[in-house]
């Protein structure tokens, strides 16, 4: 879908981009660093708006530097900043976006009406985009990204402005988009337990290099585990689980047991039982992508440094 | 946001996703589309209806002479005001629509960062100039147009009984429309190149304002003192429609509206005005070539 080879961008005195060198596989693909860490200079590059100091990339097998205009007819942005004219409504911008995306005029009304509905604006879309919340205007910056049926979308930090429950809503319509509309989307956070709630495969990357680029799974198979929380005694319980021979650690009033496989759903449940303990929790927690950068595995260390 | 119960409930209207499998039109039909969209903006259509007021206005202030011209021309043996002058003689109105409204095809897309929209799409920084520029001009050409249209209605009305009559008016009509479409274009060049420096409307509105109260004042104030030598001809190259005045003096074989006769100088004035355009399209050419999207 998306090949990137020894990619550099320096500008004066600041170097955005490091002989950065990944494959982006279709799917939701997450793309995650610090603010600076270049995440924006690539998807630009990928859009062909930069030109690169060296090394090139492909998308959708073609070159965004010099087929700019192909890819851009197949993909889609949504930008991370604001870039709503306040004086049009919704209808009005998204309608004239799909045309200028090369959709003729009754293609680009319905398209318009649709994507407006499927990102969750209604009447409102006729009202000046000057008088809607910031959750709103996140929709139609989507909206107009998806109105031309892309094959691809970048999303710049979608999530950015808004509070915990439209964060919530955003992802699960990224998560749709991905899924249910069939669209694969590079989608960029500086968060990684968020992005990992949506994401099929992620890619990290930190001062211009890559940390580690690989499928979601992989992320979190090694330490799927379970988090047991109960009343009292809780070291009483992790020592039982030991001698039974179920791998676990205390993280504050929380137990976090390895699972290896169904037997151990039962042992915990005797174990709680036995001791006459009252369990408010039982929660499958997949370790946040945090914790597996906690301590990373020495091959990863070694992947880094050579990078 | 959470307004839509149906959101939280699993969506009732959702007929589910489709994919568009329609022509896909690519570049042409993207400038058509940037070209429409600031032409109709130009005249505030499709914004809010304050947006349509000061175009609207104007429009009508050109328009007032031409309606009292034809009037005073149908029920008396006056002539109505040459086509070829009445863009000079309304040039105050004229370049305060300009000043109003080439910030307004231009100013906003800077300063919302609507440009990163356009940029993602398959067309070029010079297709959206050039559709930009284009909108413009035929905005200004519309409100040049219509007065002139309305005069040559009453001309036509009350006066001409015979084929030739008809001719006649519609050729001298004809040579005014082209005088006309070279200011539209000269003007819209000159007002975009200077409002894409700016995110500020105001600043442009004054800048443009300004170039134009600077230049004509000079060249205003040298031909009255120079009367018609080469010199008083020099300086109306400056001022937008002593140019254009003294182009179409020169171009069309006209009488000049203004004392400042090009004389000699005729193809300087021609060349001046194809030197202000390819100058303006040039700086717009550079000036988008290095704004970040």
């Amino acid at each position: 879908m998306i090949a990137v080879d020894r990619l550099t961008m320096r500008y004066p005195g600041v170097t955005a981009l490091d002989e950065l060198t990944l494959e982006i596989p279709p799917g939701i693909v997450g793309l995650v660093g610090a603010n600076g860490a270049g995440k924006t200079t690539l998807i630009k590059t990928l859009l062909g708006l930069l030109r690169a100091t060296s090394g090139g990339v492909r998308v959708l097998g073609l070159d965004p530097a010099r087929q700019g205009g192909g890819v851009r007819a197949l993909v889609g942005y949504m930008p991370e900043h604001d870039c709503l004219p306040p004086d049009l409504s919704a209808t009005e911008l998204v309608v004239h976006m799909a045309r200028v995306s090369g959709l003729p005029a009754t293609a680009a009304r319905e398209r318009a009406a649709d994507t407006l509905r499927h990102v969750g604006l209604y009447e409102e879309r006729y009202r000046g985009i000057g008088e809607y919340s910031t959750g709103m205007k996140q929709r139609v910056k989507l909206a107009q990204a998806l109105v031309h049926d892309p094959r691809l979308v970048f999303l710049d930090e979608p999530t950015n402005g808004l509070d915990p429950a439209g964060r919530t809503e955003m992802l699960a319509l990224v998560r749709r988009i991905g899924v249910d509309f069939g669209i694969s989307i590079l989608v960029s956070s500086h968060h990684l337990g968020e992005i990992e709630r949506i994401c099929t495969h992620v890619v990290v990357i930190d001062g211009g290099r890559l940390l580690r680029s690989s499928p979601i799974d992989r992320f979190t198979e090694r330490s799927l585990a379970l988090a047991i929380e109960v009343d009292e005694r809780a070291e009483e319980l992790a020592a039982r689980l030991a001698l039974a021979g179920v791998r676990c650690r205390e993280d504050g009033r929380t137990l976090l047991v390895d699972v290896r496989d169904d037997a151990t759903y039962d042992m915990i449940r005797d174990a709680v039982a036995d001791l006459g303990l009252g369990l408010i929790r039982l929660e499958q927690g997949r370790h946040h992508i945090e914790d597996v950068f906690r301590d990373p595995q020495p091959e990863e260390v070694a992947r880094v440094v050579a990078s | 946001m959470s307004s839509h119960p149906e959101l939280a409930a699993g969506v009732i209207h959702d007929i589910g996703y489709r994919h568009y499998d329609g022509p896909r039109l690519g570049r042409r039909h993207a400038v058509r589309a940037v070209f429409v969209h600031s032409l109709r903006g130009v005249y505030g259509l499709g914004r809010p209806a304050r947006a349509k007021v000061l175009p609207f206005l104007l429009l009508a202030i050109v328009c007032a002479p031409a309606l009292i011209s034809g009037a005073v021309t149908a029920v008396t043996p006056l002539p109505p005001i040459p086509y070829v002058h009445y863009a000079y003689y309304l040039q105050i109105a004229v370049m305060v629509f300009l000043a109003a409204q080439a910030p307004q095809v231009v100013t906003g897309d800077l300063r919302f960062r609507t440009l990163s929209l356009y940029f993602s799409r398959p067309l070029e920084r010079d297709d959206y100039v050039l559709a930009k520029l284009a909108a413009l001009a035929t905005g200004l050409f519309a409100l040049l147009a219509a007065p002139l249209l309305i005069i040559y209605v009453a001309v036509l009305l009350s006066h001409t009984h015979a084929a030739s009559d008809v001719l006649n008016e519609t050729g001298r009509l004809l040579v005014g429309l082209t005088g006309v479409a070279v200011d539209a274009v000269l003007l819209a060049a000159i007002g975009m190149a200077i409002s894409a420096f700016t995110r500020v409307r105001a600043f442009a509105v004054v800048g443009i304002i300004g170039l134009y109260l600077v230049t004509s004042s000079v060249a205003g104030i040298v031909g009255g003192v120079t009367r018609a030598s080469d010199v008083g001809a020099a300086f109306g190259l400056l001022s937008p429609f002593s140019l254009l005045d003294g182009f179409q003096a020169w171009a069309l074989r006209v009488q000049a509206a203004t004392p400042l006769e090009p004389g000699r100088l005729g193809w300087a004035y021609a060349l001046v005005v194809v030197v202000d355009v390819a100058l303006a399209v040039a700086v717009l050419h550079w000036r988008y070539r290095r704004i970040e999207s």
